[in-house]
């Protein structure tokens, strides 16, 4: 058994050194030398305002077309099925920036990207492909976890409910959703947290307007390291925040 | 009352055929049959949660062959009891009221009622996983009579509680006996026994029909008596 501990105990070490070692690395004069640049201080929070934007509305996309497509999966038997699942797997096995590739070819050249940028959808360099980017890559996190707090609810739940007078709708309304709340959150975080962290894709899609994720690559390749610790700072202080907040609100212990 | 005629469902591997089965008003019909004969089958057919591939289900003088389960007023009590985690018992039985878009004075008062009738009053305000069996057997029960339905549907209903609950089950069932039909499914030829004012028995996928426990038990369930016959010999009784 004390091996067994001595194991893990190496891995939870292994993650949280970075943790502490990040906090501790920062310099708080480069944060004055931040705040004092117009420019500097715009960008970053302009990356602060378009990274939460961005995974706002991308997570409201998800809820949006995730929740029901994982109600179908949980329920129904289709031909195509093991297709349609795969297809929403699929980006969690993806290359980040084959992804962006991926992206970019459908959403931004090509008859669709025309169609998109008629309606003033442009992806290339603007929020929309942000946005684009965070559903594609939160899409399998969120759909898979919500899908699994389906599953779990036991048939009688919705059979009794629909003979007792609910229609399928009331009854995935008022019986099925709120059964699977807990799943839903986790599955919102888990998403949340990929498409901020997500770098790889918006290099190639939607560099512009800068997320913080891509906002600390840039500066590390351009300012140094100092520069990007104070984004890195700002940004692991956030996620814990929103952390917090979520499994707060999911009931959960920490 | 309810009536099936030829009635056939078809799944993969499996058939259910039903010649005739009919349940009077305010009788109570026991399904009998071992695990596997196609008993919960039939049950989710009745309820509408299976299309039958022909014949017909007539509930009090209307044909829901092809009705969807919540225009039947089949009400089910599944074996698990089904009650909903998010909900407070008095939310689980003021739900269907709440569907109907009954009132919230009346809805109270109904449940008060009920609650009262089934001696379930001090748990309205409690979680469902706060529940014993028993109790949450009441709460189901309690459920599914608040819209009067036509017809009851009990599925396996006692089979997962202990032999002590099972026998207060037992009461709580003989109660409402005569207040509605009742179709009851079960593998417990006791259950039948004291419940049933007629047995129909499920084997392989055909279910015979009702017929006087009496002649059932001496035609068709003999071999249950043989096998309680052999255990008391077994243990000196």
């Amino acid at each position: 058994m004390k091996a067994l501990v001595a194991l893990g105990t190496t891995l939870v070490l292994f993650i949280l050194v970075p943790l502490i070692v990040t906090f501790i690395s920062v310099n708080p004069k480069t944060f004055e030398g931040i705040y004092s640049n117009d420019y500097l201080r715009s960008q970053l929070l302009g990356a602060i305002v378009t990274t939460f934007e961005a995974s706002a509305i991308a997570i409201l996309i998800l809820l949006i077309t995730g929740v029901p497509i994982a109600y179908v999966l949980s329920r129904k038997d289709f031909p195509l099925k093991n297709f349609v699942e795969s297809v929403l797997d699929l980006p969690m096995v993806i290359p980040h920036s084959v992804a962006g590739i991926m992206i970019l070819l459908a959403y931004a050249s090509g008859p669709l990207g025309g169609v998109l940028r008629q309606i003033s959808l442009n992806i290339v360099d603007s929020i929309y492909g942000t946005i684009a980017v965070m559903v594609f890559v939160g899409a399998p996190f969120l759909v898979n976890t919500v899908r699994r707090g389906f599953d779990s609810i036991p048939r009688s739940a919705e059979l009794v409910a629909r003979s007792l007078g609910a229609s399928k709708y009331q009854t995935f309304l008022k019986i099925s959703l709120p059964m699977v709340k807990r799943n839903i959150l986790t599955g919102t975080i888990l998403a949340w947290a990929r498409g901020i962290s997500e770098v790889g894709a918006l290099l190639i899609v939607a560099y512009n307007p800068m997320t913080l994720s891509v906002l600390v690559y840039d500066w590390y390749t351009t300012l140094g390291l100092n520069y990007a610790l104070s984004v890195t700072l700002i940004m692991l202080i956030l996620s814990i925040v929103v952390f917090i907040a979520l499994r707060r609100l999911e009931g959960g212990e920490l | 009352m309810i009536k099936v005629e030829d009635l056939v469902i078809e799944l993969k591997g499996f058939t259910l055929k039903v010649e005739e089965f009919e349940a009077k008003r305010n009788e109570y019909v026991i399904i009998m049959g071992a695990s596997g004969t196609g008993k919960s089958v039939f049950v989710e057919g009745i309820a509408g949660f299976l299309k039958p591939k022909r014949g017909r289900i007539v509930i009090d003088g209307k044909d829901v062959t092809y009705l969807p389960p919540e225009k039947r007023g089949i009400a089910i009590v599944p074996q698990d009891h089904g009650l909903w985690p998010h909900m407070s018992v008095y939310e689980n039985i003021a739900f269907p009221l709440r569907i109907r878009k009954v009132n919230e004075n009346e809805i109270r008062r109904n449940v008060k009622e009920l609650a009262e009738r089934l001696n379930i009053e001090h748990l309205l305000n409690r979680s469902p996983s706060k529940l014993s069996g028993g109790e949450r057997q009441r709460v189901a029960l309690a459920r599914a009579l608040i819209i009067r339905p036509q017809v009851l549907l009990l599925d396996e209903p006692t089979s997962s509680l202990d032999p002590k609950t099972r026998k207060a089950a037992l009461e709580l069932l003989k109660m409402i006996k005569g207040s509605v039909t009742v179709v009851h499914v079960t593998h417990n030829p006791y259950e039948a026994l004291v419940l049933g004012d007629k047995i129909a028995v499920m084997n392989r996928g055909r279910l015979g029909r009702p017929k006087d426990p009496r002649e059932v038990l001496l035609n068709e369930l003999s071999y249950y008596v043989d096998e309680i016959r052999e255990a008391t010999s077994l243990i000196g009784l």
